[in-house]
């Protein structure tokens, strides 16, 4: 039986069938309560007050834009405790992060927040829990191993190439899902059975796609910021918390009923956009690119420079030492096929430089894979 | 009478033939022939020497990226229309050139062109009808000694 069949009508809860006109107004309602409570945390309290915005004067969800943005600095500052809501005693759990981009950061959790994290993920659940039955089942493993297998892959962005890759080592369907710890952990939005984008699970989230840039909200369907509003969260509600993720949103119905708008896999992270001759590009796209032409290696390196009056991005590509032959017209032939499929998923022209396999320099964690050599002094314009 | 040479990845910038070349004189592996081509993007090195699996080993273990491929050596009449001559018998046979190169060894009277085919089999049975003179690569070894 397909994977559809079997996932069709496995629907959690009630709220994910809802109309989008009543979860608007359902929306509002918990976004004017979500300022109330936001309004005892002196750093809300002072934006709020700066902007003269109050719960009461939010007519429409539209308003939303009138709130202050919340970055990743703003929870430092505020640490440990500074945008907490609530009185250190109605905390059941927290959760610290040392800091490894930053100053460590800390997030709390009351037991409401941790029960609607427990419904917010059980929506997931049953087609995990499927799959996992039946992978389990047919090669005799015991689905604890494999249970902690799964749980790798929404923690990352990752290509629809590497999901492919993934399920046919593990012979299991893969979904997507995503979350960020500074709003609640996984959860946020996850995939349906038709795996065509996540659904934000928007009882509990408001969202918004912004341009990272000028803040302002981009066209439908191009990518933007992603940009979090917690409507439930008691602990630290945050008001439009900039996630710096990278996505595209969908608000057209999916065919397996959930109303819920759907948000594409991140591509990137904001702090990562290169903008090359006015096109936002990614280097995740570059990646994707890469990984979709045969014969070259995942390592590579992106160079922007503006020798003249124009942009040019230069990338390094290590080839797979196998895929080297004797024949210029092949290693021609790959340099085409890269710098067609990098301007067919990043709308731009790349120049390709194929390089000897093991040169280009190997990163612990983040990879430093992009050179803007127009900031550089005594370049550009 | 196939020749294995071998043929090096060299990224387009300073600098890069001297590696390769330093790895073969450490090891005193004598080159007996070679070409460089090279597009503004990339070059590739072609070898030709005497103990190639050698040779292919310590340029690999050094991080050249090597491909071993076949070519043949013809020897070329060094005088007007020898080379014409020589295409013709593969014209004739409908075999395709992927590229060649000329050397000579101080020999008064023949040249010596390395031909790489597509087809290199059909190449060398083509050939063999012929007159043209073959060299297999003991023949070019004794020869660059001389």
């Amino acid at each position: 039986m397909s994977i559809v069949s079997e996932m069709e009508n496995r629907v959690w809860s009630r709220e994910e069938l809802m109309p989008r006109p009543e979860l608007r107004a359902l929306q509002l309602q918990r976004l004017r309560d979500c300022v109330e409570r936001v309004s005892r945390v002196p750093f809300y309290r002072e934006a709020l007050n700066r902007n003269g915005t109050t719960s009461e004067a939010l007519r429409g969800l539209d308003d939303l834009r009138r709130l202050p943005l919340t970055t990743k600095e703003d929870l430092r500052r505020n640490y440990p405790f500074g945008l907490f809501a609530v009185p250190r005693e109605q905390l059941v759990r927290l959760h610290g992060s040392s800091g490894t981009t930053g100053k460590p950061t800390i997030v709390g959790y009351t037991a409401d927040d941790l029960d609607n994290w427990s419904t917010l993920c059980a929506r997931f659940l049953p087609s995990y829990a499927l799959n996992l039955a039946e992978a389990a089942a047919a090669q005799g493993t015991d689905p604890r191993s494999l249970a902690l297998r799964f749980g790798h892959f929404g923690a990352e962005p990752w290509t629809e190439d590497m999901r492919c890759r993934i399920e046919l080592a593990f012979g299991l369907h893969a979904f997507n899902n995503y979350g960020l710890s500074e709003v609640t952990g996984p959860g946020v939005s996850g995939e349906c059975c038709r795996r065509n984008g996540m659904h934000i699970q928007e009882d509990h989230f408001l969202v918004e796609c912004l341009d990272p840039d000028t803040l302002e909200p981009v066209r439908p369907g191009t990518p933007g910021e992603l940009v979090i509003t917690t409507l439930t969260k008691q602990a630290i509600p945050l008001l439009r918390y900039r996630t710096r993720d990278i996505t595209t949103l969908d608000d057209s119905p999916c065919a397996c009923g959930r109303t819920g708008m759907r948000m594409a896999r991140v591509i990137g992270r904001s702090d990562d956009m290169l903008i090359v001759r006015g096109v936002n590009v990614f280097p995740s796209q570059i990646e994707e690119a890469l990984l979709r032409v045969d014969g070259t290696a995942p390592h590579y390196q992106i160079e922007v420079d503006r020798p003249g009056a124009l942009d040019e991005m230069t990338i390094r590509v290590e080839m797979r030492p196998e895929k080297f032959t004797d024949s210029f017209a092949a290693l021609e032939q790959l340099r085409r096929d890269i710098s067609r499929t990098v301007s067919s998923i990043a709308g731009l022209h790349a120049k390709i430089e194929l390089v000897k396999p093991q040169t280009l320099e190997r990163f612990e964690g983040k990879a430093r894979r992009v050179f803007d050599r127009r900031r550089e002094p005594g370049r550009g314009p | 009478m196939k020749i294995k040479q071998l043929s090096v990845f060299l990224e387009n910038k300073p600098g890069q033939l001297s590696g390769p070349c330093r790895v073969l004189a450490d090891a005193g592996i004598n080159i007996i022939t070679m070409s460089l081509a090279d597009t503004q993007q990339f070059g590739i090195l072609r070898l030709v020497v005497r103990e190639w699996q050698k040779a292919r080993d310590l340029l690999e273990q050094s991080g050249c990226v090597v491909k071993t491929t076949e070519v043949l050596a013809l020897e070329v009449p060094d005088r007007p229309g020898g080379l014409a001559d020589v295409v013709n018998v593969l014209d004739q046979n409908s075999i395709n050139i992927e590229y060649m190169y000329a050397f000579t060894f101080g020999r008064g009277d023949q040249a010596v062109i390395v031909f790489r085919f597509e087809d290199v089999d059909a190449a060398l049975e083509a050939l063999r009808r012929s007159k043209v003179g073959l060299l297999d690569s003991e023949d070019l070894c004794r020869l660059s000694e001389r």
